[in-house]
């Protein structure tokens, strides 16, 4: 009896995860351990709190899964008012080296704008989902509104690659969400207008430079340009097959900067080579297939756009992260979903998860 | 109306989606491009920022005595330098590395300003294995230690001119070192190595090219008699007040530098600004009127040529001559002296006068065979060749001064070689200063002369000669001395002497020669046997002792012994 409830209910536990994308998530992880074993110098104690930080992203995931996407959308104005404070804080009492970034309290540290990724999905799905297209002007302004106040907060501690990244994961599930077209081309002009105008007065030097260098890398290989010139090395010298587990020359002699965070793909391209890259690359878009199946069987409009958003924030964060790391994107510190060295990121990255697989979960069981 | 939205919101939607399949399609497609087609290109790149070829050090060849004893030997100590760009970036360690370094925060500052682009600059050379250890405990980034060889003299002062030194690179400066640069020269080896960002050696490649050490020489020197004639000259030196002195010892059968010294010195492995007149080896660079020394061959030519017999006795009466304006004098009226005497007494007068009946020809052939006005072939740096003039260009005067040692210059060891030539019976073995030259001997003076000559020099050191304080028990000893008034602005000096003495040892059977030179006593005492004379006594009985040199004088040692029939 004792035995056969244990075993109910640890699958009434595990009920909500969906399989496939489990099966897909834990390859990652897996490649996640694998290579972060190798870019912090073979340090066991950093691969074990790196593993301790994917078990307590597996946990939220779990719990994650386990609220029903009524509940989520009920506490989504709070949360993401709380986010917003959170950020307000850190530009306060931030913390971190070149930019304010971290909130402490005691040992854990947390970087507000990693919740984002979580948060600016749920808002733009909350504001947006229960209407169907043509959205009202009312709406997509209050939304707007919204990721542009967040994206600024993001941009004042100075963050502009996640900054960035907020702002286009808004404008993306709004996108989807199906605005008029007008509210597209309007949008499109006036960024095309104001870009001059960000350039010169919204810019730090630095953050100029950045973008400088990332059309000319070669102008200052010592300084500005150096990550990018020792990333493109890494990631060309391991050619076909890689050098093999633990023989990065890049990351092991330190010519590579952040090599376990943001720089962490050019370490796994020069170990596992270009069969690795692809089977990288190919495990994310399974993982982004999986998704949008999730989304078309989401039981409402919420759901769908929640976990189309969620969906698209995490490839977003991919796409951003690989193409800067092999000199097609301006350096921004901005880390690879599931592979890079970071609690913050791996805890919400796997709690998204969690709220995709619920709302799918969810879904079935009504239909069921 | 619902439907023709929802196909909008799907369009929408696959646009999205294909948007960002394509971006991910392009990266892989870069993927391939920089794997793939630059791979080369990049790895290379790579392999550029980590391969480093570094030196391999080698050492200098040491230098050692003829017995083995080092006297030159290389000792391997760490430099510090910087790489400029990563120590600009910890500006605030600057201190300790100063304090450290004992070098100024200014200096510091300018030094690595200066070469900001370079990778390599030396911040100290040389520093001690404590303050090496205490750089390596600092860990600042950008700055490392590098070993090298500093060169070391365990002789010290003793053999200080001879041996010459290295400068900081340790290529060969002045002396010994400089003269056998070539050999004693290492040539540092190279390898491979991977390095880290930061300069550290991760991993040792290859060995491109092996460190090639110098070669160790055995020199002709010995130690310990280098390091008696340098006590007694100094003491002597020290005594008398004088500028300088010079003391060296040949074999006269080999034709070695058995020892080669002088004072004052100075201390090699300290004293880098040491005072220039006490750095250069006076011994082969300084040129001095050789005087009564040379009076031996004079005699020795009048014999060769016949025209004077052992027995012939020349008049020095009133003890002075006038001749060409020049006045020759002895100390006192000598009267008449016969060859012997010429040299016991040691007359001007008596010497001038043969030289004036010699062919002119045959006094310069001879003094031209033994080295004088020729240069020594040592190859020692800043060796002097000195003056010897061809008769052609002689007055009377200036033969009959050639009779006495004057209007001629030669170095100490153009002296001493002319001595050991007279020692070996007029074969000449080339100086060398590395020890067993294989070199053949030439005969340069007739054999039986020689033995006249040398017979005739152990009366100087008799109880009526002026080396009469070179007496040695057991032993027999040859030795002209010599008190040379110094040329000052262009006139003889009456108070500015150089003080002489030049010999073989034993009489009968020569091993040795040497010469003792005391320049500008200033005691009061000038004449050579006096200031020379018991630095002379000293190193040859040291050096007999050290040679294992069998006693040649029965007699002697028979007066000298306490239980002797006396």
């Amino acid at each position: 009896m004792a035995q056969h409830f244990y075993i109910s209910a640890v699958s009434r536990l595990v009920e909500p995860l969906d399989r496939t994308l489990m099966a897909l998530l834990l390859a990652v992880l897996a490649l996640s351990l694998t290579i972060q074993y190798s870019a912090n110098d073979m340090s066991l104690q950093a691969t074990q709190q790196h593993a301790i930080r994917i078990g307590i992203g597996l946990l939220a995931l779990l719990a994650m899964a386990h609220i029903a996407p009524r509940h989520l959308r009920r506490w989504t104005p709070a949360l993401f008012l709380l986010n917003l404070l959170l950020l307000v804080v850190v530009v306060f009492y931030g913390s971190g080296s070149t930019a304010q970034r971290w909130l402490s309290y005691g040992p854990i540290a947390f970087q507000p704008s990693e919740l984002l990724k979580l948060t600016i999905p749920m808002i733009v799905a909350y504001v947006l989902g229960p209407s169907l297209p043509p959205l009202s002007t009312l709406r997509v302004g209050l939304v707007l509104g919204l990721v542009a106040f967040a994206t600024w907060l993001v941009a004042i501690q100075p963050d502009l690659g996640t900054a960035f990244l907020v702002f286009a994961i808004g404008v993306s599930v709004i996108l989807l969400a199906g605005i008029s077209r007008w509210w597209i081309l309007g949008f499109g002009a006036l960024s095309g207008i104001s870009l001059p105008f960000v350039w010169q007065y919204a810019l730090r030097e630095y953050q100029k430079d950045r973008i400088r260098i990332f059309f000319n890398p070669e102008a200052d290989p010592l300084g500005s340009g150096y990550n990018v010139i020792q990333s493109k090395i890494a990631v060309g010298s391991g050619g076909l097959s890689g050098k093999g587990w633990t023989q990065s020359t890049q990351a092991q002699f330190d010519f590579l900067p952040e090599h376990s965070t943001d720089f962490i793909f050019s370490v796994y391209a020069e170990e596992f080579g270009l069969i690795g890259v692809a089977l990288l690359i190919a495990l994310y878009l399974a993982i982004l297939w999986r998704v949008v199946a999730l989304s078309q069987a989401g039981p409402d409009r919420f759901s769908q756009l929640l976990i189309g958003g969620l969906g698209l924030s995490l490839l977003m964060h991919v796409l951003v992260n690989i193409a800067m790391t092999v000199g097609h994107a301006p350096v921004a510190g901005s880390p690879l979903p599931l592979l890079s060295y970071g609690g913050s990121a791996m805890i919400s990255t796997l709690a998204a998860f969690g709220m995709m697989m619920a709302a799918r979960h969810y879904a079935h069981a009504r239909h069921k | 109306m619902k439907v023709a939205r929802r196909v909008s919101y799907n369009w929408r939607r696959r646009l999205v989606l294909s948007l960002f399949l394509l971006i991910g399609i392009g990266l892989v497609g870069r993927a391939v491009q920089l794997q793939y087609a630059e791979q080369e290109f990049l790895t290379a790149q790579g392999e550029s920022r980590q391969l480093r070829t570094v030196p391999i050090p080698a050492s200098r060849g040491m230098l050692l005595d003829r017995h083995g004893e080092p006297l030159a030997i290389s000792t391997p100590v760490q430099s510090v330098w910087a790489e400029p760009k990563s120590l600009l970036k910890v500006e605030g360690r600057w201190l300790e590395l100063s304090k450290l370094l004992n070098l100024s925060r200014p200096k510091l500052k300018r030094l690595v300003l200066d070469r900001q682009d370079r990778k390599f600059v030396y911040l100290r050379r040389q520093i001690t294995p404590g303050q090496a250890e205490k750089v390596t405990a600092l860990q600042i980034p950008g700055v490392g230690l590098v070993t090298e060889y500093r060169r070391y003299y365990p002789a010290g002062a003793v053999a200080a001119q001879l041996l010459g030194g290295t400068d900081i690179d340790d290529k060969g400066q002045e002396g010994l070192e400089l003269a056998f640069d070539s050999r004693l020269r290492a040539q540092p080896g190279a390898r491979q190595v991977r390095q880290d960002r930061h300069g550290r050696i991760i991993d040792d490649l290859a060995q491109l090219r092996p460190p090639k050490h110098g070669e160790n020489l055995r020199l002709g020197i010995d130690l310990w008699l280098q390091y008696h004639a340098y006590q007694e000259l100094q003491r002597a030196v020290l005594k008398h007040r004088a500028q300088s002195g010079t003391v060296v010892v040949l074999d006269v059968v080999t034709g070695e530098v058995l020892a080669m010294v002088q004072a004052p010195s100075y201390n090699p492995n300290g004293d880098r600004s040491a005072d220039p007149d006490r750095r250069r080896n006076r011994a082969v660079t300084d040129l001095y009127e050789p005087g009564s020394v040379m009076k031996p061959f004079t005699v020795l030519v009048a014999l060769a040529s016949g025209i004077y017999g052992p027995n012939d006795r020349i008049d020095t009466t009133p003890g002075h001559w006038r001749i060409g304006g020049h006045r020759i004098s002895d100390i006192r009226n000598f009267g008449e002296l016969d060859l012997h005497g010429v040299l016991v007494k040691s007359s001007n007068v008596a010497a001038a006068r043969i030289a004036l009946d010699l062919p002119g020809d045959t006094l310069w052939e001879t003094l031209d065979r033994i080295g004088f006005g020729q240069p020594l072939r040592i190859g020692y740096p800043g060796e002097a060749v000195g003056i010897l003039r061809e008769p052609d260009q002689w007055v009377r005067t200036d033969q009959a001064s050639l009779g006495y040692g004057y209007g001629l210059s030669a170095t100490p060891l153009h002296i001493a070689q002319a001595y050991m030539v007279l020692g070996n019976r007029g074969v000449r073995h080339p100086i060398s200063f590395l020890a067993h030259p294989q070199a053949d001997g030439e005969r340069m003076l007739p054999r039986e002369y020689c033995d006249a000559v040398l017979r005739m020099l152990q009366g100087v050191t008799g109880p009526e000669g002026t080396a009469r304080r070179v007496r040695l028990p057991g032993y027999t000893v040859a030795a002209k001395t010599g008190t040379v008034r110094k040329m000052v602005d262009g006139v003889y000096s009456d108070r500015h002497h150089v003080a002489m003495i030049a010999g073989v040892v034993p009489a009968r059977h020569p091993r040795l020669a040497i010469l003792v030179l005391v320049d500008t006593p200033r005691s009061g005492r000038y004449f050579g046997g006096e200031v020379a004379g018991p630095v002379f006594r000293e190193v040859a009985r040291e050096a007999l002792r050290l040679l294992n040199v069998p006693p040649d004088n029965q007699e002697l040692m028979i007066q000298a012994s306490p239980g002797g029939t006396g």
